[in-house]
């Protein structure tokens, strides 16, 4: 089980460093040729951050021992969230006054997921108490991003405001479903023993990130046709 | 020991006196400068104050790679970042006004900090200095230009400026915690923690020069 977590944590640092610098990379080339937009710029933010948290654990696993209180690995993390929040705003900045308008009426349901995302961080919180801070940190980003990302799902589901998005908010969706799972099911792995579940949850949430990267580079070939006009 | 506080008045004297015949741009960039300094004063107290608080509070075994890697930096990135938010906030400037104030925090940062490892291990060595010259003088520089940079493009957007700036801050920590910890490590870490802000510098000036030229053409 020791050799499998390993593989897993390898693959997953290595894996997304290389998605990360081919995102960056490639962020770099769009700009040089079209431009600039702030999407391009968030989402090379939004690599920038991915690479540098697998950098930092890759180093730290090395040279260090885990992250004793709280890790900068962790705060990468939550910039990349933090980054992905920016391109939501930036998206519903596009909206004419009468696209807002219809967007309104989907407020109220998406609700449900910040909802959702609260209680299982009150689950989380209510075992682990002295973690508060750690959660706190990951779930502030999570619950205002699952709101943003199940808002203009059903936009664009519903209305089709911007083409070709739907499967990029749906994927970031999907990425937060995953990782409420996986700490779920990582934390409660560690205390009891349960190693099948962290190593299906770490595979689950490689290859959602995985997901998340090309749904990062799906955003970044609509900005593309944007751009051209 | 060294007083802080003492080199601080001595160093800080000149610039205030210069900001004050001084005018426009360069006033600007004396005053940040000199807000570097600063800066760089609190942050030692609260890291500090920080560690001592951990090892305190059932964190005995907290080492100094740790401290370093993951109290300093985070601590510092706030710190350099409390003076520019206050520039953006309270002055209507343009991008390019917003980045210079933020490279001199940083710049003034660095100063300040190398003046006192230098104190500290002494100046006899010269390979310390300039590698001191080129890693943490860099560092610092580059994060608070980075800062700068994502804060000059959002800052007239509203909403939108808040979680940016929130990121910029973690991913300028994190940056600035690999290079903490690449340089507290031994062998081959410590070398790639000194080329790593080289780099870092030689892209930011060369994406820098490229926007200019394109501005320019």
């Amino acid at each position: 089980m020791v050799i499998l977590e390993t593989l897993d944590f390898i693959s997953y640092i290595v894996g997304g460093a290389l998605a990360a610098t081919w995102g960056t990379l490639s962020f770099w080339r769009a700009r040089r040729e079209k431009g600039q937009s702030l999407l391009f710029d968030m989402l090379s933010g939004f690599y920038a951050c991915i690479l540098m948290c697998d950098i930092y654990y890759l180093i730290t696993w090395t040279v260090e021992d885990y992250p004793f209180l709280l890790s900068p690995g962790d705060l990468s993390w939550v910039g990349a969230l933090m980054f992905l929040i920016t391109i939501a705003l930036e998206l519903t900045d596009r909206w004419t006054p009468m696209q807002r308008k219809a967007a309104r009426r989907y407020r109220l349901p998406a609700l449900v997921a910040p909802v959702v995302c609260i209680a299982f961080n009150m689950a989380y919180i209510a075992i682990y108490p002295n973690l508060i801070f750690n959660y706190l940190l990951y779930a502030v980003p999570t619950v205002i991003l699952s709101y943003f990302a199940l808002w203009l799902f059903l936009t664009e589901h519903k209305d089709g405001v911007q083409p070709g998005l739907k499967r990029y908010h749906l994927t970031v969706l999907g990425w937060i479903v995953v990782q409420l799972f996986y700490d779920l099911f990582s934390t409660l792995g560690w205390d009891y023993g349960y190693a099948v579940p962290f190593v299906i949850c770490s595979w689950l949430l490689t290859l959602t990130s995985t997901s998340v990267y090309f749904a990062a580079y799906r955003l970044h070939k609509h900005e593309r046709k944007v751009v051209d006009g | 020991m060294i007083y802080l506080e003492n080199i601080f008045v001595c160093l800080a004297i000149p610039l205030i006196i210069a900001a004050c015949l001084l005018k426009g741009e360069t006033r600007r960039f004396t005053v940040f400068f000199t807000l570097g300094f600063l800066v760089c004063l609190l942050s030692a107290y609260i890291n500090s104050f920080i560690a001592a608080a951990a090892a305190n509070n059932g964190y005995a075994s907290l080492t100094i790679t740790q401290a370093m890697a993951q109290i300093t930096p985070i601590c510092e990135e706030i710190m350099k970042a409390l003076p520019i938010f206050f520039f953006i906030a309270a002055h209507r400037h343009g991008r390019d006004s917003i980045v210079a104030a933020s490279l001199a925090v940083g710049l003034g940062f660095a100063t300040f900090e190398n003046c006192f490892y230098i104190m500290e291990y002494g100046s006899s060595d010269f390979l310390f200095a300039l590698t001191r010259g080129f890693t943490a003088g860099v560092v610092h520089a580059s994060c608070a230009a980075i800062l700068g940079y994502g804060l000059a493009l959002t800052y007239r957007r509203g909403r939108l400026a808040i979680p940016c700036a929130f990121a910029l801050l973690c991913a300028t920590s994190t940056f600035h915690s690999i290079y903490n910890l690449l340089v507290v490590a031994k062998g081959a870490w410590r070398t790639a923690g000194y080329i790593m802000p080289v780099i870092t510098a030689a892209v930011v000036i060369i994406g820098m020069m490229n926007t200019k030229l394109k501005i320019e053409n």
